[in-house]
């Protein structure tokens, strides 16, 4: 029992140690989440904090009245697997919503969403 | 749904890790038991052999049925549609072709398929040749297959260097796992059947199997430890995390019951076995039977602690690691209003 409660011991020690990441979560953004812009961006492009399934992983972009927007053309990147981007066409100045789903590679689902402005 | 998945993912764990057990039983423990202390090695090989064909064909059938049932309940999960949406369609080829989940579920069937045609050529009059081709055969396979379910969970992420040992180190842990609590059913199944006082042979061959199952459990606990450390080190990130999040409480809960069953298992070697061998003192045939009685119950209640067990890993891998569940200031604070599903 002693030898145990000493593995134990090692464990939380050991766990205590270090750490690493399992869900793909939203690292940063270009544009930046809640940034406020003046020239509309060729693309949107979402950094993740691990890899993603491109095939289950959404991006899009919603106007002000929760349009979407974006060309509907997401996709993953070869070089970098945590990112992700999709194009927009010339944006309006206004608020655009930035709807995101990602599937990681050990089959997670994360959701969330982020603001932008284009200014004049 | 997500109840679904767990259950799948339970029968499905449970199933190749019995199937694994199954063969390392068979090979390094009953054949080599049968050839030292059995006075028909032939006859009682053979029907060992049997034996193992049989259960092993449950157990390649069960894992062939919940690994389909684990690829739908998966697709509807990765699309987010309804299930019958996800299994109609494209997004189960989608899933296959596509996805690190989908790639490997198509090696994993291969090696199931595979497994099915060596138990189907070993199952015809039991031989040496046909026993050692069940033996590699169903240790290297059935190790393959156990040891691949490790690139479908939390150690397929990380990168290039730590993904490798993690992906290493939840492999071995399941080895260890499926040559300990996998074998446990076959165990069982042998003590039972060294009950029959009509056989004392049979009482001969279970007690040379527990002392060379000692042995083998005894490796099996120090690879779990030594690979469950690192697993830890991997997803747990802290003691705070470990007591606060629902993954370290499952995993506190995954602590208990394998204390408790290395504690069975440290009983069984200890005390039971020299007892049942008969180098304790003052051991008669009596007591030798009660012996070997005990360690058969020892041994049913270590195999429903694992069998809890592996229902807690099925729940872990859907988890989120704790590592994952620290506040701001973590690797993994939320820039965004970014939540887990």
């Amino acid at each position: 029992m002693k030898n145990l409660l000493r593995v134990l011991a090692l464990l939380l020690l050991t766990a205590a140690a270090s750490q690493a990441a399992a869900h793909a979560m939203l690292d940063h953004a270009a544009p930046a989440v809640g940034s406020t812009i003046h020239e509309s961006p060729a693309q949107l492009r979402l950094w993740f904090t691990q890899e993603l399934e491109p095939a289950f992983s959404t991006v899009r972009v919603l106007d002000r009245d929760g349009k979407q927007v974006d060309k509907q053309d997401k996709q993953g990147d070869l070089a970098n697997p945590a990112l992700l981007q999709v194009s927009v066409p010339q944006l309006a100045p206004g608020r655009y919503r930035v709807v995101w789903r990602a599937l990681s590679v050990d089959t997670h689902v994360t959701e969330g969403d982020f603001i932008f402005d284009v200014l004049p | 749904m997500n109840d679904l998945l767990v259950l799948t993912r339970a029968i499905h764990y449970g199933a190749v890790l019995w199937l694994f057990g199954e063969f390392v039983l068979f090979g390094a423990v009953v054949a080599p038991a049968c050839r030292r202390v059995s006075a028909d090695v032939p006859g009682d090989l053979g029907s060992e052999q049997r034996r193992l064909i049989r259960v092993a064909s449950w157990g390649v059938a069960i894992g062939i049925a919940s690994s389909i049932a684990w690829l739908l309940l998966e697709a509807a999960n990765m699309s987010g549609a309804p299930l019958a949406a996800a299994i109609s369609g494209d997004t189960l080829g989608v899933v296959v072709r596509e996805t690190l989940f989908g790639r490997i579920w198509v090696i994993r069937l291969a090696l199931s398929l595979l497994l099915a045609a060596m138990l189907w050529f070993a199952s015809g009059n039991p031989s040496p040749r046909r026993g050692t081709v069940l033996t590699i055969g169903g240790i290297l396979l059935g190790g393959a297959y156990a040891a691949t379910l490790a690139g479908t969970g939390h150690a397929a992420i990380g990168a290039m260097a730590d993904r490798y040992v993690h992906l290493g180190c939840d492999a071995v842990h399941l080895l260890a796992a499926g040559a300990w609590v996998g074998a446990l059913p076959g165990l069982v199944s042998l003590l039972k059947r060294a009950g029959d006082r009509e056989r004392p042979q049979a009482f001969a061959l279970a007690a040379e199997a527990t002392r060379r199952f000692s042995s083998l459990s005894l490796i099996s606990v120090s690879a779990l430890v030594f690979t469950g450390l690192v697993n830890a080190s991997y997803l747990v990130g802290s003691v705070q995390a470990l007591i606060e999040t629902d993954y370290g409480i499952l995993l506190m809960w995954k602590l208990l019951l394998f204390a408790l069953m290395f504690a069975l298992a440290a009983t069984n070697r200890l005390r039971l076995s020299p007892e049942i061998a008969g180098v304790a003192p003052l051991t008669t045939n009596d007591s030798k039977r009660a012996a070997l009685a005990r360690l058969r119950q020892n041994a049913m209640v270590e195999l429903a602690a694992g069998a809890a067990v592996v229902g807690i890993v099925a729940a872990l891998g859907l988890s989120t690691p704790a590592v994952h569940m620290q506040g701001p200031g973590s690797a993994h604070s939320m820039p965004s209003d970014g939540h887990l599903r």
